[in-house]
């Protein structure tokens, strides 16, 4: 019978203490590195064919390319089809919303594009309603400051000459009263 | 009795008019100076060509083509596109016109015109498109040529002037009229 006093089990008991740390602190090592490698592995992308309404949220911001004022997302022609089979092939490839709206502007020109970029020659486009708004803002509010701050004038009313104005003043009051049958 | 009377100093809102009045010229000289290069293709005719530098499709063995290289030979510019019908009734004509003028100094130049490149491709092996072909990118060229649409031809000289603009699809006795016409000029800038 074993008893804990047993030199086998002594000695299987100091074996079992003495590797548990060690024993342990090895695998957990290995363990961490091969976490930190996997993780330092580039994560592949799955490609996925993109949502109709993902293609349209795109579309909705070009025009048709051989239409006058037809939205990409509405027009129906073959060309339009084919477009918006572009739109989603470059989704599918992994570009985002702006790359592909990047790309059609650099393949087309910006007439493709519903609003103008806010760069080059079309900058312009954006910033003059800006300053228009402003310069008018301002011009109303020095119209409406200089209105507050209108400065009474004194001025002194003769109705004949030689008469003084308080004599000619309290003539014309009085008429006044009279005919307002006050008196 | 004295009066007063509230009065306004003489009015100075004529300077704002003027401020307001030169801030909307100057916008409307900018987009005056955006749109000034936009002269239609017809137009063009008589002037010098546009220069321009075009990417070629895939199948072609340069990558891209410079308009100012091909001085001193006939080009012949053509603008298209897959998804235009017109462009059909001429698309074998000019490429039978391309094989038939190759050797006698003259270049047909295909500028794909706001075109998907798989349809393009499919549209020239479709027709046998053989002569150099390419996407028109940013539609600079086509700005720069002014058309209206799709399918245009242009016939440069041997000196670089736009000598013919035609709008819709040619016919072959008319093409070879000015090709001939064309060919038989000596270059008078070289």
């Amino acid at each position: 019978m074993y008893t804990s006093n047993d030199s086998n089990t002594k000695n299987l008991t100091k074996r079992s203490i003495s590797l548990t740390p060690y024993s342990l602190l090895l695998p957990l090592l290995a363990l961490l590195l091969a976490t930190l490698f996997l993780a330092s592995l580039p994560t592949p992308t799955l490609a996925q064919d993109p949502s109709y309404d993902e293609v349209n949220d795109v579309a909705s911001q070009m025009n048709c390319p051989t239409c006058v004022g037809v939205n990409l997302a509405d027009c129906r022609t073959q060309t339009c089809e084919q477009w918006r089979g572009q739109i989603a092939d470059l989704l599918a490839e992994g570009y985002t919303e702006q790359e592909v709206l990047d790309y059609f502007e650099a393949r087309y020109g910006t007439r493709v594009l519903l609003e103008p970029p806010a760069h080059g020659p079309t900058l312009i486009l954006w910033v003059l309603p800006v300053v228009a708004l402003l310069a008018g803002g301002i011009w109303l509010g020095l119209i409406m400051r200089r209105w507050n701050q209108a400065k009474p004038v004194t001025a002194s009313v003769s109705t004949e000459p030689g008469l003084s104005a308080s004599h000619v003043s309290d003539e014309y009051l009085e008429q006044v009263e009279q005919d307002l049958d006050l008196k | 009795m004295e009066q007063a009377i509230p009065q306004r100093k003489p009015s100075s809102n004529k300077k704002y008019l003027w401020i307001i009045g030169i801030v909307v010229l100057l916008g409307w000289v900018a987009v005056m100076v955006v749109n000034m290069n936009s002269v239609e293709s017809t137009a063009m005719q008589g002037r010098a060509a546009p220069d321009f530098t075009m990417p070629l499709f895939d199948q072609f063995n340069e990558d891209e083509v410079q308009l100012s290289e091909l001085r001193g030979q006939v080009v012949v510019i053509n603008f298209w596109a897959s998804w235009c019908v017109e462009c059909y009734k001429e698309a074998e004509l000019l490429e039978q016109t391309w094989q038939a003028y190759q050797d006698q100094d003259v270049v047909f130049l295909g500028v794909d015109y706001l075109d998907t490149d798989k349809e393009a491709l499919a549209y020239m092996a479709k027709y046998g498109i053989t002569y150099p072909s390419g996407p028109d990118m940013g539609s600079r060229i086509s700005n720069s040529y002014g058309i209206t649409g799709v399918p245009e031809t242009f016939f440069i000289d041997k000196d670089g002037n736009i000598a013919h603009v035609q709008i819709g699809p040619i016919e072959q006795q008319q093409l070879y009229s000015l090709l001939n016409k064309l060919v038989a000029q000596p270059a008078q800038g070289m």
